[in-house]
């Protein structure tokens, strides 16, 4: 019975019915713990105007394990690695039940806005973000348009 | 609309089972603090710290009554499944039964559960319960009436009402002997029922339905 506990098709339910404005989350066919999500670039950030692609799965014991989330579009970001892995403490140790898939995705867009390369996972971006901002965001923006647009 | 309404508990966004509620004033399911507390001992909300007897004194909103027939979803419920601790058997809280049930009536050979965070299999052709991810943890289900004799609810004694004074709140829980037990803290259940059945001693609660002395054929 619990093939999928109630928590989740509620979640799923309320993604459907009342989405957050500039993310999409819709479950596989297959596999309703795993989600297509697309995120739009923030405004006044180096990745506005871009679509970019995520793969979002609920573990099993989910809600008292964090989602698995992974960006499959390119971006340059010093939080987030060439394998699309997320430096973000919520989906770590700052984990808490009472989060959602909509607060995760929301706190993903918001580091999109606010990179910090303090704490990076892609160290060459980080330092060079940290070293030469413009030119790092000149990058992002180029990444941005070269594979978050139009595809 | 479906939004999620406020009287729901924020962990799994239903409404509160047996609720509890943590020295921050946060509410959750009893289970679902449970969950919680076997991981993080932070309170989901403000990550206060849970403390670290809470699961033996919860706050709870609710007691446990005697027989489970206060409300009327259980009338309709002719049967009701229990799971077996060391000295008694223990009910499914509400919503497990459910799924239970209707698996079983379903003519499905299992059942799978999330509780407490971990997801436990009921086996209905060997009748027993395993956690999925250590099936050697195992222990004996049985359906029966609802008016079976049984230690509490899923981990939470219940209490005889008449002996007890209705305001109370803290109702003592049991943590070990329940859903959540490991093989390492098994050989310790004993004493704790022991230390347990004696404090219930001395608050003049009595379980006269449970024969004493029954067998503990405890698993591994």
């Amino acid at each position: 019975m619990a093939a999928l506990p109630r928590r989740i098709i509620k979640e799923t339910q309320r993604l459907m019915q009342e989405p957050v404005p500039g993310i999409s989350a819709v479950p596989s066919e297959s596999n309703a713990r795993y989600f297509h999500v697309i995120v739009t670039g923030p405004e006044d950030s180096p990745f506005e105007g871009g679509l970019f692609k995520l793969e979002l799965f609920l573990p099993e014991d989910y809600p008292m394990s964090a989602p698995k989330v992974r960006f499959i579009t390119k971006i340059y970001h010093p939080n987030i690695d060439r394998l699309g892995r997320i430096c973000l403490d919520i989906l770590k140790d700052k984990w808490s039940p009472a989060l959602q898939i909509r607060t995760v995705l929301l706190s993903i867009q918001a580091l999109l806005s606010a990179p910090n390369p303090d704490d990076p996972l892609a160290n060459d971006v980080a330092e060079l973000w940290k070293v030469n901002e413009s030119e790092a965001i000149r990058n992002a923006k180029d990444w941005t348009r070269r594979y978050a647009m139009d595809n | 609309m479906d939004s999620i309404q406020e009287g729901d508990c924020a962990v799994c966004m239903l409404k509160y089972n047996h609720p509890a509620k943590l020295p921050c004033d946060h509410i959750f399911c009893f289970l679902c603090i449970k969950g919680v507390f076997l991981r993080s001992h932070k309170c989901p909300m403000c990550r206060s710290p849970i403390p670290e007897d809470y699961l033996d004194n919860p706050q709870l909103l609710k007691e446990i009554l005697d027989e489970k027939t206060e409300t009327d979803e259980y009338v309709d419920n002719k049967f009701w499944w229990y799971y077996e601790g060391q000295d008694g058997w223990w009910s499914y809280d509400e919503r497990s039964n459910e799924d239970i049930e209707s698996d079983f009536n379903d003519g499905k050979s299992e059942c799978k559960l999330l509780v407490a965070g971990a997801v436990y299999c009921v086996d209905f052709t060997q009748m027993i319960q395993y956690r999925q991810s250590d099936p050697r943890r195992k222990r004996k289900v049985k359906r029966d009436t609802h008016t079976h004799p049984s230690k509490g609810i899923a981990g939470i004694l219940k209490v005889c009402p008449k002996q007890v004074d209705l305001n109370t709140v803290n109702i003592t829980a049991n943590i070990l002997d329940d859903h959540t037990d490991t093989i390492e803290n098994n050989h310790e259940n004993g004493d704790d029922i022991d230390n347990m059945s004696q404090i219930l001693r001395s608050m003049s609660i009595q379980e006269p339905q449970l024969p004493s002395g029954s067998p503990n054929t405890e698993d591994t």
